[in-house]
């Protein structure tokens, strides 16, 4: 059979100027933050802004290693950086409003409603520290939760006591806070550490469990999980925002919150993927007891939250925002 | 010429001074990991802000012993052909590349100073819980990049000298 | 400007500087700044974020630290002790001195992560040693070769920290994945010296029957090679009992060293001096070759070119392992004139998501790649163990006889590396029963 002719071409619409933008996030390809976070941002805004804006997207380290990655956009060397508070804190302190706090928002619905939603919003605050800055906070997503893994049993905050466990920036204001020893090493080195007993176990978000195969060396996974809603926030160049057309600006906000929804509800599905998997492989899921997590909340709210609010005037107005989430929940 | 010998003999010292920060730095930077695994295998009582302590150290030892090695003739160089030129040989050729290596010290000290300027003025901290500042250490890149500069430059001047004087075949720079 | 051409012109501009003699680090970072003033001037601040973001990062420690251990090392006389007791042992068979050799090579490699120190000081004891005794001296300088460039397979390994940096793999693992790699071509290169002395005795005669020393003695020689044993131990052992990560560890080697210096009583000021002045040189000029080889990856990636390599790679005929042996193939013609860090720090960042996206582990091409790098110690014109070795042979034996002399060893490397390509188990093993 013939193939039927090509359809004539539309007539070509006049062609629009193309922006070209560099993406440099804080974490490799290899992080589930990639396909299931900045890649699918991207491919919103690019529909969103009709073509007219065209993101390449690289590798960690190929403009500038992770610590740099923030510094590198708000000097507009590169146009778009991604990462959590946990990596450019140093920076931008009040990222870790954004990022999450312990046991508070357990889900990504409840963690926007702190953050954008009417009544709250706590990411003004962020934004106009990033403002301050020279960057815009333009997209996000939600990981689910991050959680703890260990080759011993928790059933108490006490049960921390003692143990050495991988953990970073506000992990280990945690596990410090339940008596816990936090160790820093490249994270290359957790899953062999563990296999060798330097580590007694380690923090993590529960999506990423399943790349860094975990679920070989620990025998346990511990709920609730410190950080409910571990959340990873794409920035612009200030500049770069300033010089796109009013309409795209809008276009790239009007799909900020969807684009949350959307990369947030992947996110969810590997965190139940990554459980599973965990099951499969012979490792234990140990939740506390509601009594027990009522103890450890009261452990968070003494040693963990103050201090979150002594990072900046502004993260500690928006501890304020968030207790008020806590108490209109009935949580506090 | 009098003048130049003597800059050329400061700016030798000032490496050599740096250089021996960097043995001590090496020792350091020794001593403090064992101590940090004894603090965690023997005490249980590791630190969240060692490993920053060592990579902060790792960067001042790039920083700070660039221009003693290179003054030493350190820096690995593909000699198929220049190890067979003679010492005019090589001058020129080092001539010849000079302004390659200058315009990248002088990049790397302009952009080194903005670097540690943002950092100091914007009170950037390193991300962990502690928050040491970084703008010392990163002062510290501009300048060693600076002591390269100088020794780039003095064996220019010294090339120059072998070039146009032949008489003078005095090495003021180490050859590996 | 088309991008294929930008990039063709960024390697002949380093090339280029390579060629007149420009040290190495500056050829690539000079290199890296021109192309960025021609074509992406906003990329320039990447110059000075990578002197402080490439060493700040804990794996670089091992760096310093595995290089002072291997200059301390040098001058505590252990060397000499091992090479009296292979004499002592094996001196008696064909070809025994240098198998011997090999052996205390391949020590000698167990504990030092950079060529000089095992190349050098076998240099010097086992090439006069073995002249003396009759050797072929091709037999004689090939063996200390191809011995020393083990050093950078079997851990601990300069070139497998840089890997591991840039790949983002676990150092430990890959350290524990060169063992068996290494322990292979050192087999190789002793069966090789067994058979052809056999067949040709006049390469490596037995020592006179008059020089050989009762068994007792023999056994008792055994003892020297203790120094060896602890500092395995503590460099390897502790990473593998789990005490512990690779960076301490080599703070404990360093520290081991010198432990073992002032036990032979040989940790004098003028050692110490020596031992911190060379080390002071060697890291700072592998940390400049390393931010100098980022930057210029960086602005590669800026201007685009990334994709180039991908694609060309990956489209070539013959499916993911014509893809490989291209990748293998490219670091070889490097080898010939580059030294082995830069090279490492050119082509991980642009092999490491092709490994990837063809299905191969990367611990798996790590061990590839550094027994491929390997080779480009002895493959002249540049190789660091021809430089290191040449430095310190007797006059008599020229430029053309090291060159000569490495080549049945050149071969016996790409022997081993088919063998682990074919066979991954012979690397991914033992890191895979750790604990
Ligand atoms: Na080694
Ligand atoms: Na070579």
């Amino acid at each position: 059979a013939k193939p039927a002719p090509a359809p004539a071409p539309a007539p070509a619409p006049e062609e629009p100027e193309v922006t070209k933008w560099v993406f440099q996030p804080a974490f490799g390809p290899e992080d589930a933050g990639w396909g299931c976070g900045v890649v699918p941002w991207i491919e919103d805004v690019e529909a969103a802004t009709k073509g007219t804006i065209e993101i390449e997207l690289l590798p960690l380290g190929s403009i500038c290693s992770d610590p740099e990655a923030l510094p590198m956009t708000i000097k507009g060397v590169l146009d778009l950086t991604a990462g959590w508070a946990t990596n450019y804190g140093g920076d931008l302190p009040e990222g870790h409003l954004a990022y999450g706090q312990s046991f508070t928002s357990q889900t990504w619905e409840e963690h926007w409603d702190i953050l954008w939603g009417d009544k709250y919003r706590a990411g003004e605050l962020v934004q106009e520290a990033c403002h301050e800055k020279g960057i815009h906070w333009v997209g996000w997503c939600s990981q689910g939760w991050n959680s703890s893994y260990g080759n011993f049993e928790v059933h108490k905050w006490e049960d921390y006591q003692g143990k050495k466990m991988y953990a970073g920036g506000p992990q280990s204001v945690y596990l410090e806070a339940m008596g816990g020893n936090p160790v820093v090493m490249p994270p290359t080195e957790i899953y062999m550490s563990i296999k060798t007993g330097i580590l007694d176990g380690t923090f993590w978000d529960v999506g990423g469990t399943d790349d860094m195969k975990y679920y070989e060396v620990v025998d346990n996974y511990f709920l609730p999980p410190w950080c409910g809603s571990q959340n990873q926030e794409i920035f612009i160049n200030l500049d770069t925002w300033n010089a796109l057309e009013q309409w795209q600006r809008d276009a790239i906000s009007g799909i900020f919150q969807s684009n949350y929804a959307k990369a947030s509800t992947m996110h969810d599905e590997l965190v139940g993927e990554a459980i599973q998997t965990a099951k499969d492989n012979g490792c234990k899921v140990i939740e506390m007891s509601e009594a027990e997590q009522a103890r450890t909340l009261e452990r968070v709210k003494e040693l963990v939250w103050p201090e979150t609010r002594e990072l900046s005037p502004r993260c500690d107005e928006g501890m304020d925002i968030y207790m008020q989430w806590m108490k209109d929940h009935g949580r506090l | 010429m009098k003048v130049w010998n003597k800059l050329g003999q400061a700016v030798d010292l000032a490496n050599e001074w740096m250089g021996r920060l960097a043995w001590a730095l090496i020792l350091f930077l020794m001593c403090f990991g064992v101590y940090d695994v004894i603090r965690r295998y023997i005490f249980n009582a590791p630190t969240v802000w060692g490993y920053v302590v060592l990579k902060m150290g790792l960067v001042a030892l790039a920083a700070i012993g660039g221009g003693y090695a290179l003054k030493r003739g350190s820096f690995v160089r593909v000699d198929i052909l220049y190890a067979r030129w003679s010492r005019r040989g090589k001058a020129i050729a080092d001539i010849a590349t000079f302004a390659f290596v200058a315009l990248f010290c002088v990049i790397g000290i302009w952009y080194g100073i903005d670097m540690a300027h943002f950092a100091i003025t914007t009170g950037q901290v390193t991300a962990n819980v502690e928050q040491f500042p970084m703008g010392p250490v990163k002062s510290l890149i501009p300048l060693g990049i600076f002591l390269v500069l100088l020794v780039v430059v003095k064996t220019f001047v010294s090339d120059i000298r072998v070039v146009f004087h032949r008489r003078e075949n005095k090495s003021l720079i180490s050859h590996k | 400007m088309d991008i294929s051409l930008i990039a063709a012109l960024m390697f002949l501009c380093m090339f280029a500087l390579l060629a007149v003699g420009l040290p190495v680090a500056f050829c690539l970072g000079a290199t890296g700044v021109i192309f960025a003033l021609a074509f992406s001037p906003r990329s320039l601040p990447v110059l000075a974020s990578g002197f402080f973001g490439t060493p700040y990062v804990e794996i670089i420690l091992t760096l310093p630290m595995f290089v002072l251990m291997g200059n301390l090392i040098r001058y505590s006389g252990i060397a000499e002790a091992a090479y009296d007791m292979a004499y002592k042992l094996i001196g008696g068979l064909g070809g025994g001195l240098a198998m011997g050799t090999t052996v205390i090579c391949t020590l000698f490699a167990a504990i030092t992560g950079i060529i000089p120190p095992a190349t050098m000081t076998m240099g010097m004891i086992a090439v006069p040693s073995m002249l003396k005794h009759g050797y072929d001296k091709l037999m004689a300088v090939g063996s200390v070769a191809a011995g020393g460039a083990l050093a950078d397979l079997i851990p601990p390994s300069g070139g497998m920290i840089f890997y591991a940096l840039l790949a983002k793999e676990s150092v430990g693992k890959l350290f524990m994945g060169g063992v068996m790699p290494g322990l292979l071509l050192a087999t190789l290169y002793m069966v090789y010296i067994g058979i052809r002395c056999k067949l040709q005795p006049h390469l490596g005669p037995p020592i006179p029957p008059e020089e050989k020393v009762p068994w007792g003695e023999r056994i008792l020689s055994i003892y020297a090679i203790w120094p060896f044993l602890v500092l395995i131990f503590l460099v390897l052992g502790i990473i593998y009992m789990g005490v512990a990560t690779p960076p301490e560890a080599a703070c404990f080697g360093a520290a081991g060293a010198c432990l073992i210096n002032a036990i032979y009583r040989k940790l004098t000021r003028q050692v110490l001096k020596d031992a911190l002045s060379t080390t002071v040189d060697l890291s700072v000029m592998g940390l400049w070759i390393l931010i100098g080889a980022y930057f210029f990856v960086n602005i590669f990636s800026a201007l685009g070119c990334r994709e180039l390599v991908a694609t060309a790679v990956t489209g070539i005929p013959g499916g993911k392992w014509a893809a490989i042996a291209m990748m293998l193939g490219i670091v070889l013609i490097l080898g010939c004139v580059m030294d082995d860090w830069a090279i490492i720090t050119l082509v991980t960042p642009l092999y490491t998501p092709i490994v990837v996206a063809l299905g191969f582990s990367k611990l798996w091409f790590g061990i590839i790649l550094i027994m491929t790098i390997q080779t480009a110690f002895l493959t002249p014109p540049f190789g660091w163990v021809l430089f290191c070795l040449k430095s310190v042979l007797p006059k008599e034996i020229t430029m053309g006889d090291v060159y000569r002399s490495v080549i049945p060893f050149v071969l016996l490397q790409l022997v081993g590396l088919t063998l682990v390509i074919i066979f991954p188990q012979i690397g991914l093993w033992l890191p895979g029963t750790m604990k």
